[in-house]
């Protein structure tokens, strides 16, 4: 995939779920605009959000913006010939970038995910993406894999870090 | 013409051969039967001449073989009777000559033990001489002996007294030395077990504080875990999703700045 189209789907997708959630967005959404409407759509914004209204999935609206972002850099290249083979490729993106795989206690939703890559791409690197799971016992900060190795920076690694002060402050208190 | 007459000749000559080898069969045959006939009666006689001749001398062998039996035999018994005469004589001789020698026993047996009699009672006369001697010796010891355990008895007895007197001026001594030490002993010792008390006390004490600081640490470190624990609790229920994204965020700049990421 050229840089060009690769840095129009990493502008506004942040993670690996992202990237194949709308991957299926927009193969729906080209599939609704090569066979179901009349000849070439010239308004794609216009287009998918008469394909939000009518998608019988229930498709997330922010989903649909986000694809309508992505542009001519994404829909130009792509034709009823090969949609499917842009679609998977599409997929394959995230196997090409920087992955920091990270475990958060519960689902951060999209604004904690974008904050978090933001950094990332702003200290990491500007085209990493995300695969977020989801680990209970990772409470109080996070675990996370990059680059072959495994981290835990959850409230165990401060409290751990912290051990020393704690007892002393409650010792303070028999005192 | 000529092999004509070759033939001839040839064929004549045979017949003559022929006639020639018959003839001289004939006068073979005639004279073999008159040699024959000659002959006969010499050979016979010879035969019987020597058959003769041969009974003779096998009447004469037989004969003289007869004759050397006869004076075996004769011979042979003379030997026996001069072996079996002398056999007995022998015999004789072998019989007289052992009752010899048992009589020679029996006088120098009967000898002997007369002898050993003599030497026995004699041997007992000297033992039972030296016996009494012996017994009269040792009769005289005990006496002795018996004197001098008197006189051993009556000086133990002084001894005795005297050793008795000693002690009872002595023991008074001694008694009043065992009291005074035994007093010095109990105020050293009332002393070192006060010391030592003293040193069992500071012990305890030394670790009464050490168990009780230990185990003060243990409820520190156990309250810390209660801590740790209800924080865990109150961060997972307490915070909302931005709160979560904001202490992931942090954990990750705390990463970075430690090196780990």
């Amino acid at each position: 995939m050229d840089a060009s189209k690769s840095s129009a789907v990493l502008k506004n997708t942040f993670s690996v779920a992202d990237l194949y959630r709308r991957a299926d967005v927009l193969k729906r959404f080209l599939e609704f605009a090569f066979f179901k409407t009349a000849g070439e759509p010239h308004d794609r914004t216009a287009l998918m959000r008469s394909f939000c209204e009518q998608d019988p999935t229930g498709t997330d609206r922010l989903d649909c913006e986000a694809v309508a972002a992505w542009g001519p850099a994404v829909f130009d290249a792509i034709n009823p010939d090969n949609l499917y083979d842009s679609v998977t490729r599409l997929k394959r993106l995230s196997e090409e970038l920087p992955v920091l795989t990270l475990y958060v206690p519960v689902r951060l939703g999209a604004p904690g995910v974008e904050r978090i890559a933001t950094w990332c791409r702003t200290n990491l690197s500007p085209d990493v993406i995300l695969d977020v799971r989801i680990d209970p016992s990772s409470v109080g900060g996070c675990k996370f894999a990059y680059n072959n190795a495994f981290h835990d920076v959850s409230f165990a690694y401060f409290e751990k870090k912290a051990r020393g002060a704690l007892v002393e402050r409650m010792r303070s208190y028999d005192a | 013409m000529l092999s004509l007459s070759s033939v001839e000749l040839l064929v004549a000559v045979s017949i003559g051969m022929a006639v020639a080898l018959v003839v001289v069969l004939a006068l073979q045959v005639l004279f073999g039967f008159r040699v024959q006939r000659l002959t006969a009666p010499m050979y016979e006689f010879a035969v019987s001449q020597s058959h003769a001749e041969a009974e003779r001398i096998i009447g004469e062998a037989r004969e003289k073989a007869r004759s050397i039996l006869a004076e075996a035999e004769a011979s042979a018994a003379q030997m026996l009777a001069e072996r079996r005469t002398d056999a007995e004589s022998h015999s004789k001789a072998f019989a007289d000559a052992i009752q010899r020698i048992e009589a020679d026993a029996q006088r120098a047996l009967a000898q002997g033990a007369a002898e050993a009699q003599r030497m026995q009672n004699a041997s007992l006369a000297a033992l039972a001489a030296e016996a009494q001697k012996r017994d009269q010796e040792i009769q005289e010891h005990i006496g002795r002996v018996t004197a001098e355990f008197e006189g051993l008895d009556r000086t133990v007895t002084q001894a005795a007294t005297q050793l008795q007197a000693s002690f009872d001026e002595k023991g008074t001594v001694a008694a009043k030395l065992f009291e005074q030490s035994l007093k010095d002993a109990a105020e050293q010792g009332i002393a070192h077990i006060g010391q030592r008390l003293d040193a069992l006390v500071t012990q305890a004490e030394k670790d009464i504080e050490a168990y009780r600081e230990k185990r003060a640490r243990l409820l520190d470190e156990h309250m810390a875990d209660l801590v740790g624990e209800a924080t865990k609790v109150v961060l997972q229920k307490a915070l909302r999703p931005d709160e979560h994204a904001e202490l992931v965020e942090k954990a990750l700049v705390e990463a970075r700045a430690s090196g780990l990421l």
